[in-house]
């Protein structure tokens, strides 16, 4: 009976840390993480934390800072090329996300911006379609 | 939290309801003790010798009275494979201090996966090769090792890198059985995947 009523009350607990968690999710503006989800999430990490020494954590990246007019093209284009260092060929890019829509595109650099970013002011469609047609 | 409540978006019912089915999931999972034992599925045989990320031969052999997990991937894929390898980075990290267990991922893309390349990923990824074979070798080869494992590869210039994969982990036992399949992109399959290989530890 005793150790019944313990593992309710495990159970209780776990429920309303699961509701807790999934009610915080709710008040994250969903909308906007989609564009993200979809195309970066999977190298990068939900939380922009990345894979070890593979793929780059984002919080950290000049480009959601100081960069941030460099990023658009940074996505259209990806990241290519062979780096060596030592006697090691580095070769593991990013890909090049170029039919993302200048709407997708303000979308995801000013979630990725106000979440990881040091915050900036809102970066504008237009900024954003200019910005892209200056990439090298 | 209240002005959530007061204009409640798609998402956030659609949650709601998710949220009931995973407390009714949680509820069923706290009243569960005991477990059925692993169906044995087919016998695995590779005839082929593959090299690793350290450029040493892995064969089949190398697996006897190991339990070892297989996979597909290949170094430049742009969607499932890194949320596949993060998954398994959990099973290394649990299982990497305990011979008994090995980890064997295969490239199905060779011509650009080689030892080199692998040997940059697995550094990157810090793990150790003799812990978890990442192994490259003769392409018609490979493709026909993803079928014996009943796994499906292949090439498709339309699919996003260019290959299209099955993203499942196969657990095969000492005696070169495969016991189960697992979704490698979800944590839920991966826990039941670290749990099935404790199983196996104490089997017989
Ligand atoms: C296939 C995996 C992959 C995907 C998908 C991906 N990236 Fe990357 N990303 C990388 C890699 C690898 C690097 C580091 C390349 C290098 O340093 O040579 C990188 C680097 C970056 C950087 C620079 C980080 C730094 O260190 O300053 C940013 C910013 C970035 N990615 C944003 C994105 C965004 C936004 C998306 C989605 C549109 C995305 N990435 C999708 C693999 C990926």
């Amino acid at each position: 009976m005793k150790t019944e009523y313990h593992s309710i009350r495990r159970c209780t607990l776990v429920l309303l840390a699961a509701v807790t968690l999934l009610l915080s999710g709710c008040s994250e503006n969903g909308a906007d993480a989609v564009v993200y989800n979809k195309n970066c999430a999977s190298c990068h990490g939900r939380d922009g934390q990345g894979l070890r020494a593979l793929y780059p954590p984002l919080p950290e990246s000049d480009y959601l800072d100081k960069r941030i007019s460099e990023l658009p093209c940074l996505i259209s284009g990806g990241i290519r090329g062979t780096i060596v260092t030592g006697n090691k060929t580095k070769n593991i890019r990013m890909p090049a996300f170029a039919n993302l829509t200048s709407e997708e595109m303000s979308t995801l650099i000013n979630y990725l911006q106000h979440r990881w970013g040091k915050g900036g002011a809102t970066v504008s469609e237009q900024t954003v379609a200019q910005w892209l047609r200056s990439c090298p | 939290m209240l002005q959530n409540f007061r204009t409640p978006s798609c998402a956030c019912i659609i949650t709601l309801h998710l949220s009931v089915l995973i407390l009714l999931f949680v509820v069923q999972g706290c009243n569960q003790s005991t477990r059925e034992p692993l169906p044995i599925l087919i016998t695995v045989e590779v005839p082929y010798t593959f090299t690793d990320q350290d450029n040493s031969p892995v064969d089949q052999e190398m697996f006897a009275e190991k339990i070892y997990v297989a996979d597909f991937f290949f170094t430049s894929c742009p969607t499932i494979c890194p949320i596949m390898k993060t998954q398994m980075l959990r099973v290394y990290e649990k299982y990497k201090d305990d011979q008994r267990v090995v980890l064997l991922s295969h490239t199905i893309d060779p011509e650009h996966d080689t030892v080199e390349v692998l040997s940059d990923y697995g550094t990157r990824l810090g793990i150790e090769a003799d812990r978890w074979h990442l192994v490259t070798g003769n392409k018609e080869e490979i493709y026909n090792t993803a079928r014996l494992y009943g796994l499906a590869a292949m090439e498709d210039k339309n699919a996003p890198g260019g290959f299209i994969h099955s993203g499942s982990f196969t657990l095969v036992d000492r005696q070169g059985r495969i016991r189960g399949y697992y979704r490698g992109t979800e944590e839920e399959a991966v826990d039941r995947l670290i749990d099935d290989i404790a199983w196996l530890l104490n089997e017989d």
